[in-house]
């Protein structure tokens, strides 16, 4: 039969492209499925160290509305040790280092600050331990190292509050004019609506020439 | 050999294909392949449409919202202003930016604590449990897919984990505490000259003609009577409609029939009592007082030497019944204190009770007479029943005229008669008004004011569209009359002019001595006391303002709390003083001679904690504020205008 024939031919072509071509057509296909599997295991893995981390958050959170500090000490180190690449470490610290304020150890919250400049990916919490390291500086009577985390471009999500902490720094160094157009600029900065507002111009109105 | 291919290609090659077609199941998630049908996009934030109907349903959502917070202040315009428009938008837009953050964040919630929260939704709850089915049908009731308010359930609870981070990671410290008391409530000492400006410091108060011309061209709007118009209008509500409306007596007594088993009149008890007074918080001494004097009106009266009513005028301490014997009437449940209503509502007739305690001290009651609850007779609710139904047909008739008139009075708009005709109204005419509106009549509510005033009644001369004065009150308005402003002539208020005159120059004066002795004392020229001298006025002292002290000027205290001063409260001597105008024209020299700075020690711990938490609380909101529209700026946001209206 015709038919016969050419799917013979058409066998014998199918044969040899396989003989030239199986081994990587194989290759390729095996890669392929393991980079797809590899893809989606490690996104698993990050959502079950996520959802780990998001309870140990939700237990420290609980010891701090309770005020336990011990408990929420524990509950905070452990993201820290155990999940340090998640968005719940950096969070936990800056809640520790806030606890530690509270308590009146200004050196221990600076450790924690110092922990998420150093070791997180996240820019929100980032900036916000350089600030309160500036502040906690300040707090201690150490100006320049107020100033000197105050001073790097890249405070750009709390501006404001950077340039209000900049201006306290400088007020308290006696720079007046310097005070002066910090205090501007976090006023040119905080959203309309915002309370502290009234306390800016105040302390700009002391300052001003 | 054929064969031999044939069974390959159904054993792996077929698994292959099939393999390849899962995957993209696998990537993507079924889902995707079952949305509806596209609807009209909004928004695309980052690439994620916000679709039309969601977004009417905020809207919606909204309006809900809005009405019940509002109540009878609440017009539907507000919702169709493009603000409020643009305001709902921008809330969907946050929430999106605010889910996807959250989630490439890597914040992620365990099915433990999703399920555990929608067990405390007290909708999916019965009788207080969790129950699975009631879930399933609000759910499916909402046209909601499970998966789909689990999802923005888990997105919500994301980012009320970020919210709490914010919460917990601020503080205030020490020193931030004491800045704040020190500036929020610092006090400042001042010696002010107040200027004042009057015309007997004028050197002279000559107004030539031309002066006065000049002032009466330039300010023309002061001297001249406004533009007023007069308005015809018709006027359609129910109330006066039902009023016209005649009722069967026939219908009357039918609807009676079938409604008399709810027309209850509640049972009434008739009482007197003897109150003896003690307070709610009375100590032991006061309660063993009463309960002394009320065992002996008790004793008294089981004696049966005197009566009720005696013992009532003796004793009772209740001033608005005992002269009256304590004789209390007829009343209902509810109108006496629960525990006395206990009482009286349990008791035979003639019985006298044990004392009862209510918040006004210890009663004694006697019941004298029950009248049982009934049905209210016809003559009685016969008035009640009439107006309803009067009401009922008038408001029927009211929206069919209503209807009419609009009608009517849109097509025939050069004339209010065609449609009064119709609808079997008369035209009334208003007095005139201004833009101020009228103090009494149809003009008094702005609605109409604005109407009178608009392009197409005042300019065009066109019936105004319907006005609705309540639910059941609209009025139809066009102008009837209508005087330009007019100018009134000089001659007439020549003094008015003439006084606005001098009154500018005094204002000047004073400012322009003011300014020129500020000058030569911050100088250092004059002395405080040579300036005063010169102007012959004196300097007052003002000891410790504060920032929202009344005792001053606002202006005052305001410019005199800008002054700045050294870190000791010191204050150098060329910033030591300024000066200000007052709104009524006065200018004011302002001498800072002390700062007290606040002082966070002088509060005690409450009030220290409190200062705290609020301080802690501002920052919160602050980083958070700043973190959302940073979020917003670096985000790829969308909005196609044309599909919002």
């Amino acid at each position: 039969m015709e038919f016969n024939s050419t799917d013979q031919e058409e066998i014998e072509i199918l044969k040899k492209w396989w003989k030239e071509n199986g081994t990587s057509t194989v290759v390729g296909v095996v890669i392929g499925l393991a980079l797809l599997f590899g893809w989606n295991g490690w996104n698993s893995y990050l959502d079950s160290q996520g959802i780990a981390a998001s309870q140990q958050f939700e237990q420290m959170q609980i010891a701090l509305i309770e005020k336990d500090s011990d408990r929420a000490g524990r509950f905070g180190g452990q993201l820290i040790d155990q999940y340090p690449g998640t968005i719940y470490a950096a969070n936990g610290a800056l809640g520790l280092a806030a606890m530690k304020v509270e308590s009146g150890d200004s050196v221990a919250a600076r450790v924690y600050l110092q922990w998420v400049m150093e070791n997180s990916d996240f820019d929100s919490p980032r900036q916000l331990a350089r600030l309160g390291m500036a502040r906690l500086y300040l707090e201690e009577g150490d100006i320049e190292s107020a100033l000197s985390h105050l001073s790097s471009e890249s405070s750009v999500i709390y501006a404001s509050h950077f340039s209000e902490v900049k201006g306290d720094a400088l007020r308290q160094k006696g720079d007046s004019s310097g005070a002066q157009s910090a205090y501007v600029e976090a006023i040119q900065l905080v959203d309309s609506t915002d309370e502290r507002r009234a306390l800016l111009e105040m302390k700009l109105a002391e300052v001003a020439q | 050999m054929l064969q031999s291919i044939h069974d390959q290609a159904q054993s792996w090659i077929a698994w292959v294909i099939v393999g390849l077609l899962i995957i993209p199941f696998a990537l993507w998630g079924i889902n995707s392949y079952f949305d509806g049908g596209a609807s009209a996009v909004v928004a695309e934030v980052n690439g994620t449409e916000i679709d039309l109907r969601d977004y009417q349903r905020s809207l919606q959502q909204q309006r809900q919202k809005m009405r019940s917070l509002l109540g009878k202040n609440y017009r539907p315009e507000m919702m169709e202003s493009p603000q409020m428009r643009r305001a709902v938008l921008d809330a969907m837009i946050e929430n999106d930016l605010l889910s996807q953050t959250v989630e490439s964040d890597g914040f992620r919630i365990s099915d433990g604590l999703l399920f555990s929260q929608i067990q405390q939704i007290e909708a999916f709850q019965h009788d207080g449990k969790f129950s699975p089915t009631l879930y399933e049908q609000i759910l499916s009731a909402q046209g909601m897919d499970k998966s789909f308010f689990e999802g923005g359930l888990r997105s919500d609870l994301m980012q009320s984990q970020l919210l709490t981070g914010f919460r917990h990671s601020s503080f205030v410290t020490g020193r931030e505490l004491r800045e704040a008391v020190r500036l929020q409530q610092q006090k400042r000492s001042l010696r002010i000259l107040t200027i004042p400006a009057t015309l007997e410091r004028l050197e002279s108060q000559q107004v030539g003609d031309e002066e006065i011309a000049a002032q009466y061209e330039l300010n023309a709007a002061a001297y001249e009577i406004p533009e007023q118009v007069g308005l015809e209008y018709i006027e359609l509500s129910v109330a006066e409609i039902a009023n016209e409306i005649e009722v069967d007596e026939a219908e009357l007594k039918m609807l009676y029939a079938e409604r008399k088993d709810g027309m209850i009149a509640d049972e009434e008890r008739d009482a007197n009592h003897i109150l003896i007074e003690l307070a709610e918080d009375a100590d032991d001494k006061a309660t063993n007082a009463a309960e002394a004097r009320m065992s002996e009106v008790i004793q008294k009266l089981s004696a049966g030497e005197v009566s009720f009513e005696v013992l009532a005028v003796q004793y009772s301490d209740d001033p608005g019944s005992a002269n009256t014997g304590g004789d209390l009437g007829f009343f209902p449940r509810g109108i006496m204190d629960p525990e006395f209503d206990e009482v009286a509502f349990s008791m035979g007739v003639g019985e006298v009770s044990e004392p009862v305690r209510t918040p006004f001290g210890l009663h004694l009651i006697r019941l004298n007479e029950i009248q049982a609850e009934e049905i209210r007779p016809y003559e009685e609710v016969r008035g009640e029943l009439s107006a309803e139904l009067k009401r009922r047909a008038a408001e029927d008739l009211f929206f069919e005229y209503a209807e009419t008139i609009a009608n009517i009075a849109y097509e025939k708009p050069d004339s209010l008669d065609g449609a009064a005709r119709e609808a079997g109204l008369a035209v009334k005419q208003s007095g005139l008004f201004s833009r101020q509106g009228a103090t009494s009549g149809v003009a008094t509510t702005p609605e109409v004011v604005k109407a009178a005033f608009s392009g197409m009644v005042l300019t065009e001369g066109k019936n105004s569209d319907p006005i609705e004065l309540a639910e059941d009150h609209m009025v139809v308005v066009r102008v009837r009359a209508h005087l330009p402003a007019t100018r009134k002539p000089l001659d007439e208020v020549r003094q008015q002019v003439v006084a606005a005159i001098l009154e500018q120059r005094a204002r000047v004066t004073a400012k322009s001595s003011g300014v020129e002795l500020l000058e030569k004392v911050q100088g250092g020229e004059l002395s405080a006391e040579a300036a005063a001298e010169r102007l012959e006025l004196q300097w007052g002292e003002i000891e410790k303002i504060g920032r929202s002290s009344h005792t001053v000027a606002p202006e005052v205290v305001a410019r005199a709390f800008r002054i700045n001063h050294q870190a000791d409260g010191s204050v150098p001597g060329q910033t030591r003083y300024t000066g200000t105008e007052l709104r009524g024209g006065d200018y004011v020299l302002i001498e800072l001679s002390a700062v007290d700075d606040g002082d966070l020690s002088s509060m005690d711990e409450r009030e220290q904690e409190s200062l705290r938490r609020e301080l802690t609380n501002q920052n919160v909101k602050r980083h958070y504020q700043s973190y959302i529209a940073s979020l917003r700026d670096q985000a790829e946001v969308v909005v196609f205008e044309d599909q919002l209206n």
